[in-house]
């Protein structure tokens, strides 16, 4: 980012005369307005998507009225729920309540502080990169379990309960499975672990170090899915036993930011998996002759993976408490320990010859 | 700072009867190269300003952690505590503990608390009017202990030299997830695996004492 | 880097058997009544690792900077061995009689000698400190094995809540001592503090240098020792012994009032003498004061006991301040200092395992039920000579040798200690040290009064099972040995603190 306004500076002398701080902090600012404006049409364009693709999938169109084949629902839906009334309940904690999806919000959105839309396209290349990601979306369990105690409601605490059981469980297979990609690229920042790729799709993590690299793009897969709280992990919010888990007694615009979160951090997912095992930014195959593309493939990989988690959601069903920590500790978790050690061998053979 | 390390270094090469000399001379030079690097690096106004701001907030949530008489409210005020310290952290050039700091502790540990206290819906604790009868006695020794703390940290010694110069500040590089992990593979492989063994064993641990 | 792999074998062995001990529990014995054969597995990985130990003892050997294995680390190491077989030898009918036969114990227990080897072979705080939590942890777990008895939760839960407390001293200690000294490492800080005194000494006569002086190098001094007594249950970080041996399993109590003391002690012996011992003014002063008040305050209450296993917990922490009295004059004599410590602490090892074996395999009928419990207080002992006279022997051996009356391992021991105090010009000490002793033989002797003038008043029975009856031989055999043969370990003693200087 720096780099980038020093370009700038020296390209357009008449901003010399502003503090290059102030330079930095306006550098900043405008990146994280773009990126979360960004995100924020994508995660419209995805609440859109969702309900199309259910709809198809049970033979019927989806929302038809708004816009031709309902493209302005979502903005129709956000109108709606920015005009809501701001409902807290009499017996909840009104502090708590109020920061709760605050924090959900903010720790989905900070993740894509690091994720590389293209190779100078990032706003910051953290050199601990991926790990930055788990951190901060590791936060948000701790507004999730905020917003169902705060709630004071039982279904409420139910659902942050599991959400926090659950979260924690998975978040192991998920760091696991991550360092299958880590270990080859050598590297944990975004940008080096995408260059270590580059050249083509058999380049690609999710090639390399067969099958261990399949194997574990599969596990942080599905280990994801139950960290964003997807069917068929969606106990947390399980309708027909919950109401609607953690964020039973939010409406109107705190709503919103717990709904946007939600479909954030399901681009989040699609976007590691992308950079992770599918190459990133890059085009399958003679990525140089597509380098242009670069940002619009990459955005463009993140979407078939949303879609590809909500075509699970409309075709799996809900497993059990019990299924979900049973595939958590022992599926996921052994297995996910066998695709680093068997990667770590394919390296130290590879090295050695 | 170099003078005092060869002196140091020449007297334990000659007086201490211990077999690892090597890992001493390489373990001074390391220092002196790591020092070297903190040279070129050089500490902003900001730094400061934002060293005040963490720490501040920092001692802000501790001390609401203790006085919050709600449990839920004590274990978020701790976790924004382990923010502030990964922020001190991060100010450090230490980006990869801070962020473990993160992860582990606001992460993870945290919401254990979180679970727990839940679980066993501690309700708000009601204000003591009647301390204990001890409580006086505590507070003059708590401030007998806060007096003395406060020499220790602002003690400056009257004479030449202080503490070590060797605990200078490392470079810009020493806290990448890079470097850790080198230095726990190599110079500290034998802790690493005693922690690892640990950690089993408070597993095995809470098995053995949770099942059934 | 060279790592010489050989160092760490015994530690290696004892991690293997630990695992292989889960590994059977889970594959083999977990739908079996019986976990004896964990018990052999533990007995056999521990016998190995102990046959290992002379064969590496040839010469100091470093696996890192950080891990030393020298005849020090070696004796402790055997020391540990020897208390942590007996230990699974008299638990293996205990555990059943009680009804928690299950085979993680051993794996616990290895776990716990594992920590405390690792204690004794290390030269950096670091290390230290990875050592001591994986043995309080270990503990935390053994003392509350019995899940279903209140006491022994109780105990589990005050022994982890003081354990972390001293635990987070110790460390904040490590971390100022670092602060002043730029380091972890024990041979390092030595070298350095030293160097600092040297000159502190050139400058100006009787100036000490400004890093000796300063009050974080105190601070830090204060909060490891601090860490440390608790460890040892030394007064006044003492509360929790009581309660905590009371609580827990006899079979862990017997073992938690060796191992982790020894440990306590092989730690402080490498901090105090080696890492400190340019401050050793400083760190005299405070020990030889704690060391009285230990020797004292144990023996006084013991006195007030009527149940025997706090009585024991109680004498456990008196003896803890005859050892500290033997660390007070190492600063001065250091090699007969010393060697009367690590003397001691094998002689208290064996006779301490014992009393408490004896504790351990006397049950009496609870009069309510009409079933065997285990007999815990003064009155259950009366009459035993009557009953078993053999038994009544045994616990008088460990009485008197607990007491310091000869032929037995405690009166040399005491011996060495006292006379090291004496050579070291702290007659006053010794004499404390003295009269604490004769003090204590109020209550030891009172046991052996109950045994063998008194009528029975309840309905006992000793545990014949030969795994204990085994390891109570060797330990009554040892105390007399060491008490009749005293030169022959003495030297070993000697031997193996010269290595320190």
């Amino acid at each position: 980012m720096r780099n980038f306004v020093d370009q700038l500076v020296n390209n357009y002398e008449f901003l010399e005369t502003f503090p290059r701080p102030l330079l930095y902090l306006i550098a900043m600012v405008a990146a994280s307005a773009i990126i979360l404006g960004f995100i924020a049409i994508l995660v419209m364009f995805f609440v859109w998507l969702e309900r199309k693709v259910a709809g198809h999938m049970q033979d019927r169109y989806g929302p038809m009225e708004v816009g031709r084949h309902g493209w302005l629902q979502s903005i129709a839906d956000g109108i709606k729920l920015f005009l809501k009334e701001d409902i807290i309940p009499a017996l909840a904690d009104k502090p708590l309540f109020v920061i709760a999806p605050i924090i959900v919000f903010v720790g989905a959105f900070s993740a894509f502080v690091v994720v590389p839309f293209s190779e100078n396209l990032i706003v910051a290349d953290l050199n601990i990169g991926i790990f930055y990601i788990l951190a901060v979306s590791s936060l948000t369990v701790i507004g999730i379990i905020m917003a169902g105690w705060s709630s004071n409601n039982k279904w409420a605490l139910y659902g942050a309960m599991r959400s926090a059981a659950q979260i924690i469980s998975y978040e192991i297979p998920v760091g696991i499975a991550l360092l299958a990609a880590v270990l080859p690229a050598g590297s944990l920042s975004m940008r080096d672990i995408v260059l270590a790729q580059s050249g083509g799709f058999w380049n690609w993590f999710i090639f390399r170090n067969p099958p261990f690299g399949f194997v574990a793009c599969i596990i942080y897969f599905v280990a994801a899915l139950a960290e964003v709280n997807r069917t068929p992990f969606d106990i947390p919010e399980a309708e027909s036993e919950l109401v609607a888990g953690y964020h039973t007694e939010y409406s109107g615009m705190r709503f919103a930011f717990f709904f946007l979160a939600e479909y954030a951090n399901m681009f989040l997912v699609g976007t590691i998996v992308t950079t992770l095992f599918l190459g990133g930014w890059e085009f399958p195959i003679f990525p140089s002759a597509f380098a242009f593309l670069n940002p619009i493939i990459f955005v463009l990989k993140g979407i078939a993976l949303v879609f590809v988690m909500m075509w699970l959601r409309w075709t799996l069903p809900r497993l059990r408490v019990d299924q979900l920590m049973y595939v958590s500790w022992k599926v996921l978790l052994p297995f996910a320990f066998a695709c680093l050690f068997g990667v770590s061998a394919w390296m130290l053979l590879l090295h050695s010859a | 700072m170099s003078q005092k390390n060869e002196r140091i270094l020449s007297y334990l090469l000659k007086s201490i009867k211990y077999p690892g000399k090597q890992q001493i001379t390489s373990c001074l030079s390391r220092r002196d190269t790591s020092v070297k690097k903190y040279a070129s690096f050089k500490h902003e106004e900001k730094d400061l300003t934002a060293f005040l701001i963490f720490s501040t907030l920092a001692i802000l949530g501790a001390l609401l952690t203790v006085t919050a008489r709600n449990p839920i409210y004590s274990v978020l005020f701790l976790a924004m505590t382990f923010l502030q310290i990964s922020g001190l952290y991060a100010l450090l050039q230490a980006e990869f503990i801070a962020i473990v700091q993160i992860a582990v502790y606001a992460g993870a540990i945290m919401v254990l608390f979180l679970f727990v206290v839940m679980f066993l819906d501690v309700k708000e604790i009601a204000t003591e009017k009647n301390f204990h009868p001890i409580a006086p006695v505590c507070l003059i020794l708590a401030l007998v202990l806060l007096g003395e703390f406060l020499v220790f940290i602002f003690y400056k010694p009257s004479r030449e030299g202080g503490l070590s110069e060797t605990v200078t500040a490392v470079g810009q590089i020493y806290g990448t997830a890079e470097n850790i992990g080198r230095t726990l593979f190599s110079q500290y492989l034998l802790p690493f695996e005693v922690a690892s063994i640990l950690l089993l064993m408070a597993i095995v641990g809470a098995v053995v004492l949770a099942k059934r | 880097m060279n790592l010489n792999w050989t160092a760490i074998l015994p530690e290696i062995f004892i991690t293997l058997t630990a695992l292989g001990v889960l590994g059977i529990d889970l594959f083999y014995t977990r739908y079996q009544k019986d976990k004896t054969l964990n018990a052999i597995v533990t007995l056999s990985g521990m016998g190995i690792a102990f046959l290992l130990l002379p064969f590496l003892s040839a010469k100091t050997q470093i696996f890192t900077s950080l891990f030393v294995l020298d005849p020090l680390a070696i004796f402790f190491k055997m020391v540990f061995l020897i208390s942590g077989s007996m230990t699974a030898l008299i638990s293996i009918n205990y555990l059943k009689m009680e009804g928690f036969d299950l085979g993680e114990y051993y794996g616990v227990l290895l776990f716990s000698i594992l920590g405390m080897m690792v204690m004794a072979s290390a030269n950096d705080f670091i290390l230290i400190y990875l050592g001591l939590e994986l043995m309080t942890v270990s503990f935390y777990v053994l003392s509350g094995f019995f899940k279903t008895d209140l006491r022994s939760n109780e105990a589990a839960l005050k022994y982890l809540i003081l354990g972390g407390f001293a635990s987070a001293l110790f460390l904040y200690g490590i971390s100022l001592l670092y602060g002043v000294t730029g380091s972890t490492e024990i041979s390092y800080i030595a070298g350095y503090l030293t160097e600092q005194t040297r000159t502190g000494a050139d400058s100006v006569a009787g100036v000490t240098s400004a890093v000796l002086s300063h009050p974080l190098l105190s601070l830090s001094l204060i909060m490891l020792l601090a860490g440390l007594c608790f460890k040892v249950a030394a007064v006044p970080f003492h509360m929790w012994t009581p309660d905590v041996y009371e609580g827990a399993p006899t079979s862990v109590t017997a073992f938690m009032s060796v191992g982790p003391k020894a440990a306590g002690f092989v730690v402080m012996l490498r901090v105090l003498l080696v890492a400190l011992g340019a401050l050793e003014k400083q760190w005299m002063v405070i020990l030889a004061v704690i060391s009285i008040l230990t020797m004292t305050l144990g023996n006084i209450v013991a006195i007030a006991q009527q149940n025997v296993k706090r009585m024991l917990a109680y004498s456990s922490i008196a003896h803890a301040g005859y050892i500290l009295l033997g660390i007070v004059a190492s600063a001065r004599v250091l090699t007969a200092g010393s060697a009367s410590v690590v003397f001691y602490i094998l002689s208290y090892a064996f006779m301490n395992l014992g009393a408490f074996t004896v504790l351990l395999a006397l049950r009496k009928e609870d009069k309510q039920t009409g079933l065997m419990v285990p007999a815990m207080d003064l009155e259950d002992f009366s009459g035993l000579s009557k009953r078993d006279p053999l038994t009544a022997f045994l616990m008088l051996i460990f009485m008197f040798s607990l007491t310091g009356i000869p032929p037995t391992a405690g009166f040399v021991g005491k011996f060495y200690l006292f006379m090291s105090a004496v050579d070291a010009n702290l007659v006053w000490l010794a004499v404390i040290g003295v009269i604490n002793s004769a003090i204590s033989a109020y209550y030891y002797l009172r046991i052996l009064v109950y045994i063998y003038m008194k009528e029975p008043k309840v309905v006992q029975s000793v545990d014949n099972s030969s795994s204990l009856w085994v390891a109570l031989y060797v330990m009554a055999l040892a105390t007399l040995l060491i008490g009749i043969l005293p030169n022959l370990l003495f030297n070993v003693a000697r031997a193996s603190v010269v290595s320190l200087f």
